[in-house]
């Protein structure tokens, strides 16, 4: 079923028309670009240490469900800004995941989508796609690129075009016009996901839309874990009821979850004057910074990072000196690759105990090598059994058919 | 026998304008095994480059892995990019002295082919299925003023794809290009960038063969036969599932290095110094 013929033309091109969104789409992942000082290498080192992020939804059907594989194909549509900046920018086909027929007909009565989360990768300055992952029914499923034939699921119309039906009243802020252009889209992929708002829960999509957070929401709707998955706009929250209603913040302090992003805007005027806005503008910070306002406000030691976060900018000056703060907290492999090079850390020791030097052990001990000087035989033997290996995880993934003669290498 | 290669950025600089000519490190690492296989199985080889590839070769000293050495080439402005993004390898061919086989860059060679080539005027990798979506009747071609397919073409042939091709004569080799040129050149402004691509790289040859009477040998007659081959390997549509899928590309680039390691120790060498497959030499 595999093939090599996987752009595909979107039946339903319905796009949101962007109110400020030229200002606002270029900034909500400009955390994702260089900044001016910052090196290939670190910029590199920034990105590796991110956490998966969400980018993105995956629509899924029934019709694209292939019970011989036990594997849907399926439709993504990313997030255009997150795409562009990437150096190969994501198709919309040719993703799959594998799952059961009893969970495959329990994912496809949700026809909103589902997130997907992509892990980035730089080297030498360029960005990619890494692993993915699609969160659904309480599970996480490897979402992987194998080429494979999808038709654009039919429930995409009703999601993308936010009809206006009474049970489809969540979808009206959302209007949505076909052919808008809008910037930073794969082809074939214009139409961004709707904006879609539903029982106090951002559901999928809602983040593009600009229109839709300029406070017309009540006060503390929003309370809790409903913005995880990076539902935000960098501008709109300056101006949305909401915020200004629970600016005290350390209710929603657990709400920035994976993904989650803010940018300067969000705190222009809004919070407690200068200290945050010097702080957090131009920063960046991806993946699970969590309990924000107990390390902002001096308490740093007992704040948590969780595993994979990140901070740059001004961050690396107010933690000058704070050696013993990441050695106790961060060694759950946020940083632990062994290459991350923060020198406002200063802080050696968690280098050296870190999981990330323990995980580089293993790889190296899970996969056996012949030494530079070993004997061909040898070397030839061990590239046998991890081409089997490799055989293997091809057939797994319905890959192998997109070339030839690819298991002769 | 000699084998040759060719860059082209044209191609590339259409979608990445903003940065400057670089081959992805899965294109790198399959043309490094190609190069070291063919020169080992085969004989020597040489790389047609133009002006910004050819920087890119040489800022990486990879001319030295072509034994013939490199050549820089300077494919005709009138060939859009778009519509005709192989052109630079006929042109290649062009300049190329024969016999020789062109092959094309993520293609693999592991085999002498010596024999099986000796009594051949033409030979090609696999022959394709005349499917009219791809190869449409060539008179549905927008073409300009004053061109004309040659009467004695016939359309019926099927087409040959050229990922590896053998040619032995010349005047043929001239022959071809000069009509693929042609029709690119006499081809109406289009978006198309498949069946004019593809009716000038692969069915103008067989036809002109066809015509002329001379025999085109294929390795495999069916494109489901070369699923069963031990000579080629062709990353073709894989290329996609490397560029969109990092942990497939990370392990194939593995893969690759443990290949080069394992059998061609002197081209290990040289990916081992490349800043591009640095990460993946374990």
């Amino acid at each position: 079923m595999a093939r090599n013929s996987h752009f595909f033309v979107l039946k339903y091109l319905y796009i949101c028309p962007f109110t400020d969104k030229e200002e606002a789409m270029g900034k909500l992942f400009a955390w994702l670009d260089r900044t001016g000082g910052e090196t290939v290498r670190d910029y590199d080192n920034r990105i590796n240490h991110l956490q998966a992020f969400h980018a993105g939804y995956a629509f899924l059907s029934l019709e694209n469900y292939h019970k011989e594989l036990s594997a849907f194909a399926a439709y993504a549509v990313w997030n255009g800004e997150f795409n562009e900046k990437l150096d190969d920018p994501l198709p919309p086909g040719g993703f799959m995941l594998h799952c059961d027929l009893t969970t495959a007909q329990k994912i496809c009565a949700r026809p909103e989508g589902f997130p997907v989360f992509v892990k980035l990768y730089a080297k030498r300055g360029h960005l990619f796609a890494d692993e993915m992952t699609l969160a659904a029914e309480g599970q996480v499923f490897d979402f992987y690129f194998n080429g494979c034939e999808v038709i654009p699921p039919e429930h995409m119309g009703l999601v993308f075009a936010g009809a206006r039906k009474p049970e489809n009243a969540h979808y009206d802020e959302c209007v949505q016009e076909s052919s808008t252009p809008v910037a930073g889209k794969m082809p074939g992929v214009t139409g961004t996901t709707a904006g879609s708002y539903s029982g106090g829960k951002m559901l999928p999509g809602s983040y593009w839309h600009g229109s839709y957070w300029k406070g017309s929401y009540p006060k503390g709707r929003y309370q809790g874990g409903s913005y995880q998955s990076g539902s935000y706009r960098g501008g709109a929250f300056a101006t949305g009821s909401y915020w200004q209603g629970s600016s005290a913040g350390f209710g929603y302090a657990g709400g920035f979850g994976l993904g989650s992003y803010w940018h300067g805007s969000y705190w222009r005027g809004s919070y407690q004057g200068g200290f945050y806005r010097s702080l957090l503008q131009g920063s960046y910070i991806g993946g699970s910074f969590q309990n924000w306002w107990q390390f902002f406000g001096g308490s740093y030691a007992q704040a948590r990072f969780g595993i994979g976060s990140y901070m740059g900018g001004s961050f690396r000056v107010f933690f000058v000196g704070q050696g013993s703060f990441w050695q106790e907290r961060f060694g759950t492999g946020s940083f632990g690759m062994g290459s991350f090079r923060l020198r406002a850390f200063r802080k050696g020791s968690f280098w050296n105990n870190g999981s990330g030097i323990t995980f580089l052990s293993l790889q190296k001990e899970s996969m056996p090598l012949a030494d530079n000087g070993a004997k061909e035989a040898e070397a030839k033997t061990e590239t046998s059994e991890y081409a089997d290996v490799e055989r293997a995880r091809h057939r797994y993934r319905y890959i192998e058919e997109m070339g030839y003669g690819l298991d002769l290498i | 026998m000699n084998g040759f290669y060719s860059l082209w950025s044209a191609p590339w600089f259409l979608k990445k304008r903003n940065t400057g000519f670089v081959m992805q490190d899965y294109d790198l690492v399959t043309l490094l095994l190609s190069v070291a296989a063919f020169e080992k199985y085969n004989g020597a080889t040489k790389l047609y480059a133009d002006k910004d590839a050819m920087a890119f070769v040489k800022e990486r000293s990879l001319e030295r892995i072509f034994s013939r050495g490199v050549e820089e080439m300077e494919v005709p402005q009138w060939i859009d990019p778009a519509v005709f993004w192989a052109g630079g390898k006929l042109k290649a061919l062009q300049m190329e002295e024969l016999p020789s086989v062109m092959i094309d860059t993520d293609l693999i060679i592991w085999e002498n082919l010596r024999e099986r080539l000796k009594a051949q005027q033409i030979a090609v990798i696999h022959r394709e299925e005349l499917r009219p979506q791809i190869y449409p009747d060539p008179h549905s071609f927008a073409m300009k003023e004053g061109y004309r397919f040659p009467a004695e073409w016939d359309f019926s042939v099927c087409p040959a794809n050229t990922a590896m091709l053998y040619l032995k004569d010349g005047a043929f080799r001239d022959e071809y290009v000069r009509e693929a040129f042609r029709f690119m050149q006499y081809l109406q402004p289009t978006t198309d960038n498949l069946c004019p691509m593809v009716f000038a790289e692969q069915r103008i040859m067989p036809t002109i063969a066809q015509a002329k009477g001379i025999g085109v040998y294929a390795f495999c007659d069916r494109i489901e036969q070369l699923r069963e081959q031990h000579t080629f390997t062709h990353l073709w549509g894989h290329k996609n599932v490397l560029k969109y899928n990092y942990d497939e590309r990370r392990s194939f680039l593995q893969r690759c290095m443990r290949r080069l390691k394992a059998e061609f120790p002197q081209m290990y060498e040289v990916a081992a110094g490349l800043e591009e497959l640095e990460d993946y030499d374990i």
